[in-house]
């Protein structure tokens, strides 16, 4: 009876239990929306990082890693085994050896610092998927020796094109400085601009030759089927492997990526935290003022002998009831809006030379995590269940006399 | 035995700060069956009388009894109550709930208790019919006269089957027509069914229909007639 009361009630100001239901509306799919379009954006970005630069975890001598010179080379035979394993490991996609040097790029009109990758094109195409973000050229598929892949920025601060000539310096494995000559034969443009100048990509074997060691290796970079699994599969390796070898996953690669994913959990709780707030403030205000347009009709409602207990009830109901209508309707929309997002993806094209800078390629998929939906459904509900409570606790200390003598 | 006995009944607001003394010594016996109306001039204690005999107010002195039931002993909570079952209320105005029908106003006292809604509704029809509303028992308060809400609220006061119905002037916010009108209804329930009223007002027209007239002056019982 009291709820029924209270639902007619609600419908006694058409216009203000719209403006309600809208708020919660508008909180619950903005909540959804956003955590789901934040999510998308950073297992986008996590993903690109690690399928272009980084790869899933990495086996080297801890000394390569200390000082980044290509004497600490990996001792081939002792990792032999944990190679074998790793092709036989059922959670492990794909694996490819690198050869790395650190050294000069130089061309007639300006140089600049970079790393030196020699990959083996076979195994590192079903590793990484730099490959794809070629603009110009072959990636290293020309038939002479000694070909590079540049990376457009770089290309065009050395001012050189396809087929043109480059020099690079870098420190062979028994200390001499060596430079080359090398052609350009692919330019690339991967999302992150500031890598693209920091690396460039020869043949494995020029490298290796170059190198003064024909089996020089000093990086095997291994990818998983699932980029998440990496912790509770690492430690085995850890303890197997030997010596100055180590293994690192990218959680440990590249620290900032993980606190990425952290630091946007709490953003986006904080988020919903304000959310919330503004939702349950929007709320006590407007059950508040009906309330006040009520007093005389709840002071004669309390004189005629109806208890405080029911008059309590009626007004959490009128609340809770507005809330019910929002926020399926606020579930609802977002649902769909994200679906009809996640079809045709959010396009940042028009932004995508801003967000290349940060790695970031420009089509972001949403990405909702079960975790929020529940959370948002359940915060949304105990907040408008709070936010009934303060109007209808004002509701009933109000005294019968006082309230019909109003005027 | 009465209904209603008023014992010494002092009333002071603002004890503490600008004390009012409202009623002053205030003894009133008021039998079943009764059809008795308080008057006096604006400001001799009228509505302060019919608030602490209808349990809205709590006395400074004296005792309220309710057949046995002394009213001054009684907790809020169970005041409430006390007035849900034993007291029938028409008000001056803001009488009843807009957003209910005027079925709906008077099933709503017998739901409150705890009558089925079937009931209940069957219960609110004849009493809409006794103050001869059958036809706009559908009808919202607004789309009802004012006349007409005043006797929607006499046939909620009754339909709770109370001792009594106070009615703080009821006929205020009437024209003459619809306050002769609900005057009648009164009359006639009072007469065919025994209803006790204890109604205020200012209006001679309705003073001279009261069976008992009792006059207050300054908060004190100046005079008690039967007319
Ligand atoms: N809540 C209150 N606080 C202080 N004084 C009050 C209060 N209510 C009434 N009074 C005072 O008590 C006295 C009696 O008031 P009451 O309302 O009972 O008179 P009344 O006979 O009903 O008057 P009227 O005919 O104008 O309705 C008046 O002097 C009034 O000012
Ligand atoms: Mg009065």
């Amino acid at each position: 009876m009291t709820i029924q009361l209270g639902w007619k009630n609600i419908w006694r100001n058409p216009v203000r239990s719209i403006v309600v239901i809208s708020a919660v509306v508008i909180g619950v799919w903005a909540a959804i929306f956003i955590s789901a379009l934040s999510n998308g954006l950073t297992s986008h970005y996590l993903s690109s990082q690690l399928d272009t630069y980084i790869g899933h975890a990495a086996i080297s001598t801890q000394a390569f890693w200390d000082e980044r010179t290509s004497e600490h080379i990996i001792p081939n035979e002792q990792l032999a085994p944990v190679i074998k394993a790793l092709e036989r490991d059922s959670l492990v996609k794909s694996l490819t050896p690198i050869t790395i040097a650190e050294g000069m790029i130089a061309s007639a009109t300006y140089s600049s610092g970079v790393q030196i990758r020699g990959i083996d094109i076979a195994s590192d195409t079903t590793c990484f998927n730099t490959h794809t973000f070629l603009t110009e050229g072959s990636y290293l598929g020309e038939s002479y020796k000694n070909q590079i892949v540049l990376g457009e920025k770089l290309a065009k601060k050395l001012n050189v094109k396809l087929r043109s000539k480059v020099v690079l310096t870098f420190q062979q494995i028994d200390g001499s400085i060596s430079s080359a000559a090398f052609r350009v034969g692919g330019i690339i443009k991967t999302p992150n601009s500031a890598m693209d100048q920091m690396r460039v990509i020869v043949k494995q074997t020029d490298l290796q030759q170059l190198l003064g060691n024909a089996t020089a290796v000093h990086e095997w970079s291994i990818f998983l089927n699932d980029a998440k699994a990496v912790n509770t599969w690492i430690p085995t390796y850890k303890q197997d492997l030997q010596g100055d070898l180590a293994i690192e996953s990218w959680l440990e690669k590249a620290p900032e990526l993980a606190y990425i994913e952290n630091s946007m959990d709490l953003y986006l709780y904080i988020f919903m935290g304000i959310i919330v707030l503004a939702l349950v403030l929007g709320i006590v205000n407007t059950m508040l003022m009906a309330i006040l347009e009520r007093t005389r009709e709840l002071g004669m409602l309390m004189a005629i002998g109806m208890p405080r207990m029911k008059v309590f009830n009626m007004i959490i109901s009128e609340t809770i009831t507005l809330s019910c209508i929002g926020a399926p309707l606020g579930l609802f929309l977002a649902w769909s809006s994200l679906k009809l997002m996640g079809k045709h993806g959010l396009d940042l094209s028009a932004f995508a030379d801003g967000l290349a800078a940060y790695g970031m390629s420009s089509v972001v998929y949403p990405d909702l995590k079960m975790e929020y939906l529940i959370t948002i459904s359940v915060l949304i509900f105990v907040a408008s269940l709070l936010a009934a409570l303060y109007p209808a606790l004002k509701a009933i200390k109000l005294k019968p006399l006082e309230a019909i003598r109003l005027h | 035995m009465a209904i209603i006995s008023v014992s010494n009944v002092e009333k002071i607001y603002n004890p503490d700060t600008i004390p009012v003394h409202a009623l002053k010594q205030v003894n009133l016996e008021i039998q079943k069956g009764e059809f008795t109306a308080i008057v006096g001039p604006s400001g001799s204690g009228k509505t302060t009388l019919l608030n602490c005999i209808g349990g809205l107010d709590t006395v400074s002195s004296g005792t309220i009894h309710i057949k046995n039931i002394d009213l001054t002993n009684l907790t809020d909570k169970e005041l409430i109550k006390f007035r849900l079952n034993h007291i029938g209320f028409v008000f001056q105005a803001y009488n009843l709930i807009p957003v209910l029908t005027a079925l709906e106003n008077v099933a709503f006292i017998l739901q409150l208790q705890g009558k089925s809604t079937k009931e209940a509704h069957s219960l609110a029809k004849q009493m809409l019919d006794s103050v001869g509303l059958s036809e706009r028992i559908h009808n919202r308060p607004a789309q009802l006269s004012g006349g007409q809400q005043q006797r929607v609220a006499v046939a909620r006061a009754l339909a709770s089957q109370p001792d009594y119905v106070l009615a703080d002037e009821p006929t205020a916010n009437l024209d003459s027509e619809s306050a002769s009108k609900l005057l009648d209804i009164m009359e006639r329930l009072n007469a065919e069914q025994g209803v006790t009223f204890l109604f205020s007002t200012h209006d001679e027209r309705v003073i001279r229909r009261a069976k008992r007239v009792v006059t207050l002056r300054d908060g004190a019982i100046s005079s008690d007639a039967n007319q």
